[in-house]
């Protein structure tokens, strides 16, 4: 199965991706370490620019409405996703603990639905 | 909070398993048990506050269990017969709570919930649940699975339990060599959720449940050595909680702590527990476990860790009880030694698999690499070990490591 991990993390981490200095050099060797270590459960994932970046868009009795910064107001935002293939959602749980966004900020698993064939 | 409240919260803490054990034991239904004292700590908190809390506590909530689990049959809502056997049983033991506090029926509910018939990885929540009350969620939470899908486990263990009618028993002692060693395998790996606890933060391990489950069992079977092997081992690593932690949050590995900032007390404790389990000439791993770490204190008394025993210890833990953690300590032992090629290459040994996610064993190789000169292969392991950390001390620790370069 696959399962979808979604990162979500804080402004301080957010600040260590720009920034230069220990802090912000542990911040990628962190997460150096852990694609590496979990890399061969990986089929896909993405890291998302800063919240400053987001535009949200809906559109309500066809009127377009648009808005700066992310759908959802939170302290935590989306940094990005990994996808894993795994046997079971027990084993992703097993490795999203050891995701340095985890003891930061949050991740949340979400199995993806198989899509129908043709 | 009030008196009649705290006393509630009190009677609950300390009596719950020694109530449920007493009622299960009887009508061989944990569900049932658990409900019957959930309603009777419900009917104190609604009756202590106003009449006062009573002279014997755990006898009234007994009773009021009791009570509960009649209506319930009554009202054709308890399953079988339970029911009926506890009322039958609920005459004899009318009198006994009142003479002294109920006798302890907790080991025997240790031994339910590691029953051959009860799946292995169910017997941890069980204890955790049944003797201390302990919920889903929090369980859930120690041992990474989703609440809803611990509580669903519970649940069907519990079933489990009366529908095979498993009997609420410690076994003899010709059974008890068998029976014992899944009892203390459970107890231990609620201990193992707990070890990375911060001291005095937001824990959610479970150290302190393992060490007052092995407390129940051990003064059960004082003489069963290991139940006190397992009890002193937790508490050998217990008493060294505090010193894993720098000012900070720094991660302090063992040899690098202060041994006058472990728990003399709980050392003590452990070397007694040791002593008595030694007495009766009957070994086993952990009582093995133990010693290995009461080497590791005596460093407090001699200052220095004698490297020849440990490496002897694990040389006896691998010869008879070979499990992964025994053999990459053994591995570690080499590089006390100045033999690090050697520790590398039983490393290399062990299956890949095994080891491909199982972060001391990079912590090790990482280790006995940079003693050998394999640098790179040093870097390498640290980095895969950072990766499989959970802890962000730990992780921040091997990485200072893995940056500090090979010593010059």
């Amino acid at each position: 199965m696959q399962v979808m991990m979604l990162i979500l993390e804080t402004p301080e981490d957010f600040a260590h991706r720009r920034a230069e200095g220990p802090a912000a050099a542990a911040y990628w060797e962190s997460w150096k370490a852990y694609s590496a270590a979990v890399g061969d459960k990986v089929v896909g994932g993405k890291i998302l620019d800063g919240v400053g970046t987001a535009a949200t868009i809906r559109v309500r009795g066809g009127e377009r409405q648009i808005q700066d910064g992310p759908f959802a107001d939170s302290k935590e935002a989306l940094g990005g996703y990994m996808i894993f293939e795994v046997e079971t959602f027990e084993e992703a749980v097993e490795l999203a603990a050891s995701c340095p966004a985890a003891a930061t900020g949050a991740v949340e698993l979400r199995p993806i639905v198989p899509m129908m064939e043709g | 909070m009030d008196d009649a409240h705290r006393a509630v919260e009190h009677a609950a803490r300390d009596g719950y398993g020694r109530l449920v054990a007493w009622i299960a034991t009887r009508c061989g239904d944990v569900e049932l048990a658990e409900d019957a004292v959930a309603d009777a700590l419900e009917a104190a908190l609604r009756s202590w506050p106003e009449s006062g809390v009573p002279r014997n506590p755990e006898a009234w909530l007994l009773t009021a269990a009791r009570r509960k689990m009649i209506d319930r049959g009554r009202r054709g809502q308890t399953r079988r017969d339970a029911a009926q056997r506890l009322r039958m049983e609920a005459e004899e033991a009318a009198e006994v709570p009142f003479r002294t506090s109920l006798p302890d029926r907790r080991a025997e509910l240790l031994f339910v919930c590691a029953h051959p018939s009860v799946p292995r990885a169910m017997r941890t929540p069980l204890m955790l649940q049944l003797v201390l009350g302990l919920d889903a969620a929090r369980i859930g939470s120690a041992m990474l699975v989703k609440p809803a899908t611990m509580g669903q486990r519970l649940v069907r263990a519990k079933r489990r339990i009366a529908d095979e009618n498993l009997r609420f028993e410690v076994p003899e002692p010709s059974a008890l060599a068998e029976r014992l060693p899944p009892v203390l395998d459970a107890i231990y790996a609620a201990y193992g959720t707990g070890w990375d606890d911060e001291p005095g933060g937001r824990s959610t391990g479970l150290a302190a449940e393992a060490i007052w489950l092995a407390r129940t069992l051990v003064a059960r079977l004082p003489r069963a050595a290991e139940a006190l092997g397992l009890y002193g081992l937790m508490l050998h690593c217990e008493a060294r909680r505090s010193a894993r932690r720098a000012p900070g949050g720094r991660f302090v590995p063992l040899d690098e702590q202060d041994p006058a900032a472990w728990d003399g007390t709980l050392l003590e404790e452990a070397e007694k527990a040791l002593y008595l389990a030694a007495r009766e000439r009957t070994p086993g791993p952990y009582q093995l476990e133990a010693t290995i770490q009461s080497i590791h204190a005596d460093r407090r008394r001699t200052g220095k860790v004698d490297g020849r025993a440990l490496h002897e210890a694990y040389g006896v833990l691998v010869a008879k009880y070979p499990t992964l953690g025994a053999w990459i300590g053994r591995a570690a032992s080499f590089g006390r030694l100045g033999r690090p090629a050697e520790g590398l290459a039983l490393l290399d040994r062990l299956e890949a698999d095994a080891v491909q996610r199982h972060q001391p064993y990079w912590a090790v190789r990482a280790h006995l690499a940079r003693l050998q000169r394999r640098e790179d292969e040093a870097q390498a392991a640290y980095e895969r070990a950072m990766g499989l950390t959970e802890d962000p001390a730990v992780r921040r620790w091997l990485d200072a490591r893995r940056r500090a370069g090979p010593a010059q």
